[in-house]
């Protein structure tokens, strides 16, 4: 956790208890909505879904919050919220399926001519095509300025185990691009 | 060699990956549907209350922020308009001199095909193709 957020967390907590509620609330939004939001993207791809999911996340966070017991810290709670609140929108749908047809959709695409691909657009449907535990985590570094603390923070898993699947991710997409024909990045645009 | 490749590799693959996985930004109006949302929910009659007081915070500040951006287009659209009429006005003369009495014509149609040719060399594959030849 990073010293700003730990500073923002005793800040909620203490307008909390100051029954001031709508400070509490309008400072748990300026601090955290964005950072929800992100992370609902990162693990649901649709913009328009991940909206939804982070708005209920808040709503669930924001009820909670008078019941909040501080066994930990605020922050781990709020993003085990959301983390919970995006596994079970997941749960309903089978990302590997998407992976597939994402695969060999850009296979069809790219296998002509590497060097009209737009690499930028490749990439991103690659991404899009892994498997969530190595999709959200690669996704969520990016979002978050490449920070592996911030990342294991809003997964809930040490620091050593996003950093192995941060480089899984990055050999598959490698794997994938080869075997697409698009591995010679002198090719790319 | 291989090394040298593997980096490039790399290196190459990282700029992509922070070019597609750029940070999204909070859609708009998010916390305005979001505050709309929460109101509607179930909640203790303090929470509520704190509630209604950010919402209609959030509205006004959505209104405020409306109204400024309306007078500083308008003001971008007066002045905008008013430097484009002196500066034709100024450089009139010199342009007729200089291109004769038919340059409203041939002038813009030369600036069009610039423009055109211009994109035209900026695209990645002409640029392949003209060093190629080079």
């Amino acid at each position: 956790m990073t010293a700003q957020t730990q500073a923002i967390d005793e800040t909620i907590l203490a307008l909390r208890e100051q029954g001031r509620m709508e400070d509490a609330l309008a400072r748990l939004l300026d601090h955290y909505e964005a950072r929800v939001y992100r992370m609902c993207r990162a693990f649901l791809r649709d913009e328009t879904w991940a909206e939804d999911v982070a708005q209920q996340s808040l709503i669930r966070i924001w009820k909670g919050l008078p019941g909040f017991d501080g066994r930990a810290a605020l922050s781990t709670w709020i993003y085990s919220i959301t983390r919970n609140r995006c596994n079970t929108a997941l749960s309903g749908r089978r990302g590997d399926e998407l992976g597939d047809e994402v695969l060999v959709q850009l296979a069809d695409e790219n296998a002509v001519d590497p060097s009209g691909a737009d690499a930028t657009s490749v990439i991103e449907q690659l991404v899009s095509a892994l498997p969530d535990k190595y999709r959200v985590p690669i996704t969520l570094y990016y979002f978050e300025d490449e920070s592996v603390t911030e990342v294991a923070e809003r997964l809930g898993c040490p620091v050593g185990t996003v950093k192995t699947n941060l480089s899984r991710a990055r050999a598959e997409l490698r794997a994938r691009l080869d075997a697409m024909g698009l591995g010679d990045w002198t090719l790319w645009n | 060699m291989e090394l040298k490749n593997t980096d490039l590799s790399d290196a190459a693959l990282e700029a992509h990956l922070r070019r597609s996985l750029a940070s999204p930004a909070l859609p708009n109006e998010f916390r305005s549907r979001l505050l709309t949302r929460m109101v509607s929910e179930p909640v203790d009659a303090q929470a509520r209350a704190a509630l209604e007081q950010e919402w209609r915070r959030t509205q006004e500040r959505l209104l405020a922020e409306s109204i400024q951006l309306r007078r500083q287009t308008l003001l971008w659209l007066l002045g905008g308009a008013f430097a484009a009429g002196a500066i034709t006005m100024a450089a009139m003369p010199w342009v007729t001199a200089h291109f004769g009495a038919r340059w409203s014509v041939w002038v813009p149609v030369a600036v069009a095909a610039l423009g055109l040719v211009a994109s035209w060399v900026g695209d990645p594959r002409v640029r392949r193709a003209l060093a190629s030849i080079g």
